[in-house]
């Protein structure tokens, strides 16, 4: 015990004399858990997952979505409501909400009880009242788009036609689970047609869910479904710890530099503290001792300053994941464990450079001889095998997905990779040993100085790698994608019921009426056979559930794919020339499809996703030409669709809601997207990825420098030019650069080959230009540049004694 | 000694801080020192030995007076100029630090003059003649850290005459070495100083300065053994440089 508290005693001395060097590894492990926590709660905030809708609301039983049906028939659903809401009425705790239709406004009506508690969770009254007769209550985003059509700010009191009549606002509200919600409470009586019902229970065991399960609805039972809060989304939280351990790895790597720098200024006191008697352990302990503190007040500022941010960033949160975000709503279960974890992190980045210390010895500390870096032969044999293996499991098992192989294989490569930062060093160390005195003198002091340059070219690396990897992976996904459709083109779909059921007269005439409404448009017919054998019948007038081929897969089950005939007119929109009298299928891109081998298969290139990817020629086994439906008709313009025309045909083919008919008779109209922003998360990816490094490279290369005075001392008094010094400053940056991003690359690429060896990936790998030119030219380059600038050309005066 | 002046330091002053707390570690120090001359600087510590040589050798700028050296005057130098000087026509010996560990014997020794432009090849033969100067031909491929103390002062002396006409400024250059490293050092510019060089030793032993030519005792800050500078000096100086 005494001798622990000399030990701690000795290691706050120590902390008050390199103060700026216990300040740098624990703003690194700060820094480090700030990332982390600002991660945490960005990705748990974020997270877009259904129990986000309910989130905080009480367990809840669900109900039942109307078929058209509003009236008291007795058969439809307005008739299953007359037989719900009696029951439901029997118990006071349970809430009825009636869902309403968006009308041409944008807005949707809900009729719901404010006063009852369980509904709570969706309503936050900001100003004016709940609705009374004749009045709506708007949310926050509904009186927003209201206010934008009307042009002046809609408030209550205000008048506005909502649900096809004029009502007067009697107050705005907020969803706190979902912020974007347009919508209106309305008094039940006045809601008119309805879509969705739901009934509110305190809990799943509740009496109530035992009588609504005994209603009978089609020869069947009410369905009842479960919706529970929850917090963050698991995977999005162990996504949010993946990155963590990339960057804590990264930190730990450099703030071992740090402790071995610490651990050869203070050799001789260390080794002073051997030759008066104390153990080895006990010397080494000294520097485990000071990772514990470190570790324990980086973590804790890291936690504080993520949390301000995190408060900080709550109102874009809020508006990126469309619910409210307080800043004080902190998932406490997964950000504080990161407070161990950065001790943990700065106990193991100052374990390496303990032992270190253990082994020298005392007659060397004390003389402060330098400890001689290792050999990397050992290191780098370790490296190359793990990185041969991981990628042999990765060529074995990336083809079958086998999942085992692909983990061995993506651990052996990023293992191997973080083991040959020392033999990079190394080579830098011999390469720049025939190039002139600036790159000879930076990358052999790279070399020297080993155990901390390769630390250095370890986090860059991890700091290069992920980004490089996205990056690359974008690339290869957005050389091989395709628009949903061409911009002349717009898939018309639907309308079909509410449980999806194609209603095939509807779509005809409405097919016909968005094409009145571009001016010179055609229509294309998408004919689906449908499936002899199939029992499923849809369509008020019958018929059969279409076609569909399976696709293969290698894991798991594939799915179907919805086939078309390829009459003339289709292959001739999709650019298709007819096919060979042989030819029974044409398919589209690379999907692997389940056909009997008799079936003769012609590829064409890939097609906007929107198009069939399948077209039959001829029959096949279990379907017929005969029976044909058309469900989706591509609209054709003669020029790309203009935006007037887009909204248009959006307008019609939602159309205004008609009380006679299901609120659901409205066709999709699907047209052009924007490409993703393939540039925007490259860029992003490598910017955020090269800062990253770059700040590793700083960092050791400050750590190097630090260390350099005495050479420095010795270039000036052989006379160097002034530009010597910045020159060795810039060369040191780029080698570790170029080490990193060298390692980084041929990582990264071996780890892709898991995802493009994956035969049900359907893209090609690209070759990542841009992400090679960034991450070996431009990362090194800037680092030159960053080395040139920092490095300090004052005269150094020589040390006589 | 009549060869030519390698070294003039004309009524050089140096002090440090200002007011009442100014130290003047130099005080109107005037010497020369010529080719071939083996100058020893003795006095006690916080006399403004070190002092004296970093103002010599240009890595420190006098407070008043001139200083010369091969007739170059170093105060109206660039740094860049300073450093050519440096590459060119000095070398500095310390007491410790005197390699850079990340470059071999012969290395350190050339690096003056590759930083010079001198091609590798010549350079490197020029670095090898200088090694066997001093003995050390055979130790050329070593790294510092595998040489003793001794044969590192003598490789920072070989580096310090690599340069043609060379004036060497040493700092204690045996302060780290046992007797007879210090030997081995001091014989090393003695012969130096034989074949055309000139140095400027400081030195506490007083054996060891029986290497010297000329011993010049410094205190507080003044050369109290030589009052008057040489009399070649005042010629030099109205002559300008060569």
């Amino acid at each position: 015990m005494t001798a622990t508290a000399a030990l701690l005693r000795w290691v706050v001395r120590l902390a008050r004399r390199e103060w700026r060097q216990h300040l740098l590894v624990t703003t690194l492990v700060a820094f480090g858990i700030t990332g982390a926590v600002v991660t945490v709660v960005t990705l748990s905030h974020t997270a877009d997952t259904p129990e986000r809708l309910t989130a905080g609301a009480p367990t809840m039983v669900g109900g039942f979505a109307s078929d058209g049906d509003t009236g008291d028939n007795g058969t439809g659903s307005g008739a299953l409501l007359a037989r719900v809401e009696p029951v439901v009425a029997r118990y006071p705790e349970a809430e009825l909400v009636l869902f309403g239709p968006a009308g041409p406004e944008g807005v949707a009506l809900i009729a719901q009880d404010p006063a009852k508690p369980l509904g709570q969770t969706w309503l936050d009254l900001g100003a004016g009242s709940w609705p009374a007769a004749g009045e709506v209550t708007l949310s926050t985003a509904a009186a927003d788009r209201l206010g934008r059509q009307a042009g002046a700010a809609v408030v209550p009191g205000d008048t506005v036609t909502v649900g096809g009549r004029p009502r007067v606002v009697s107050g705005v509200y907020e969803n706190p689970t979902d912020l974007e919600a347009s919508t209106g409470i309305v008094p039940r009586a006045e809601l008119g047609p309805w879509q969705e019902v739901r009934v509110l229970l305190p809990s799943i065991g509740h009496p109530l869910a035992a009588e609504l399960s005994a209603i009978e609805v089609d020869g069947g039972v009410l369905p009842l479904y479960e919706q529970r809060p929850m917090g963050p989304d698991r995977g999005d939280v162990l996504l949010a710890y993946l990155l963590t351990t990339v960057l804590l790895i990264q930190v730990g790597v450099l703030a071992s530099a740090g402790f071995t720098v610490l651990a050869e200024r203070r050799s001789r006191q260390l080794g002073l503290l051997a030759a008066i008697g104390a153990a080895p352990a006990r010397v080494g302990s000294v520097l485990r001792l000071t990772g514990f503190v470190v570790g324990v007040i980086g973590g804790l500022v890291g936690l504080v300053a993520g949390l301000v941010i995190s408060a900080a960033l709550a109102p874009s949160l809020q508006r990126l994941s469309g619910h409210r975000v307080a800043a004080t709503d902190v998932p406490w279960g997964y950000v504080l464990p990161l407070v161990p974890l950065a001790v943990a992190t700065a106990v193991a980045g100052a374990w390496w450079p303990a032992r270190r210390v253990q082994q020298i010895s005392a007659l060397d500390a004390i003389a402060a001889r330098r400890a001689r870096s290792g050999g990397v032969a050992r290191s780098l044999a370790a490296g190359v095998a793990l990185v041969a293996a991981g990628t042999g499991a990765m060529i074995v098992g990336a083809p079958k997905n086998d999942p085992l192989l692909v983990v061995a294989g993506v651990v052996g490569v990023a293992a191997g990779g973080l083991l040959l930062a020392p033999g990079a060093t190394a080579l830098l160390g011999r390469v720049g040993g025939s190039g002139p005195v600036p790159v000879r003198l930076a990358w052999r002091d790279l070399a020297r100085n080993r155990s901390r340059s390769a630390s250095a070219v370890a986090a860059a690396s991890v700091a290069l790698a992920l980004p490089f990897g996205i990056s690359s992976f974008v690339a290869s996904l957005g050389s091989t994608w395709q628009p949903n459709v061409p911009p002349q083109v717009a898939l018309l779909a639907g309308p079909t019921t509410r449980q999806g059921m194609p209603l095939v007269d509807e779509a005809e005439a409405k097919a016909s009426e968005l094409a009145a409404a571009v001016p010179g448009a055609r229509l294309v017919a998408v004919p689906l056979p449908v499936a002899r054998d199939s029992t499923i019948a849809f369509g008020p007038e019958g018929g059969f559930y279409p076609f569909q081929v399976q696709t293969v897969r290698s894991s798991g089950p594939g799915w179907g794919l919805s086939t078309a005939v390829a009459t003339p007119e289709l292959l001739a929109m999709m650019g298709i020339d007819p096919p060979a009298p042989d030819v029974d299928v044409i398919v589209a891109g690379s999907l692997r499809l389940a056909l009997a081998p008799s079936v003769t298969v012609q590829r064409v290139g890939p097609q906007p996703s929107s198009f069939p990817q399948v077209l039959l020629v001829h029959e096949l086994p279990g379907m017929s030409f005969d029976d044909v439906v058309v469900l989706d008709r591509f609209l054709v313009a003669d020029h790309p669709l203009t935006a007037e025309e887009r909204d248009r045909l959006e307008l019609v083919g939602g159309g205004p809601p008609d009380p006679t008919k299901p609120s659901f008779n409205r066709s999709r109209v699907i047209v052009s997207e924007s490409p993703p922003p393939f540039v925007a998360i490259r860029s992003s990816a490598l910017a955020i990825g090269s800062i990253f490094g770059l700040a590793a490279v700083a960092v050791a290369v400050a750590l190097i420098r630090v260390e350099a005075g005495p050479e420095g001392a010795v270039l000036t008094a052989v006379g160097a030019r002034p530009r010597t010094s910045r020159l060795i400053g810039a060369v040191s940056a780029a080698g570790l650069g170029l080490a990193a991003g060298c390692i980084a690359v041929l990582c990264t690429l071996l780890l892709l080959m898991g995802v493009y060896l994956n035969p049900d990936e359907e893209f090609d790998f690209a070759v990542p230009w841009a992400e090679l030119g960034v991450v070996l030219l431009l990362v090194p380059l800037v680092a030159a540049a960053a080395g040139w600038l920092l490095t300090n050309t004052r005269t150094v005066r020589p040390l006589g004694r | 000694m009549t060869g030519p002046v390698r070294l003039v330091l004309d009524r050089v002053s140096r002090s440090f801080g200002a007011g009442p707390t100014t130290v003047h570690a130099l005080r109107e120090v005037s010497l020369a020192v010529t080719a071939g001359e083996f100058v020893a600087v003795m006095g006690p510590s916080g006399s403004g030995k070190s002092t004296m040589l970093t103002i010599a050798g240009g890595l420190d700028r006098p407070t008043s007076g001139r200083v010369l050296v091969d007739g170059i005057e170093v105060a109206g130098l660039s740094r860049t100029e300073l450093a050519a000087l440096r590459r060119g026509r000095l070398g500095y010996v310390f007491q410790s630090f005197n390699l850079l560990p990340a470059l071999t014997a012969a290395e350190n020794v050339r690096l003056p003059l590759e930083l010079d432009g001198v091609r590798r090849r010549a350079a490197h033969t020029r670095a090898l003649a200088q090694l066997e100067a001093v003995g050390l031909g055979h130790r050329a491929d070593h790294f510092p850290d595998d040489l003793s103390g001794g044969e590192q002062q003598r490789v920072a002396i070989a580096r310090a005459l690599v340069a043609e006409g060379a004036l060497i400024l040493a700092d204690e250059p045996t302060g780290a070495l046992d007797s007879v490293n210090g030997e081995a050092v001091m014989r090393s510019l003695r012969q130096a100083c034989d074949r055309g060089a000139a140095a400027v030793v400081v030195t506490h032993d007083a054996q060891l300065a029986a290497w010297a030519d000329r011993v010049v005792f410094l205190r507080d800050g003044r050369v109290v053994d030589q009052t008057d500078i040489s009399p070649v000096v005042p010629d030099l100086l109205t002559s300008g440089p060569r």
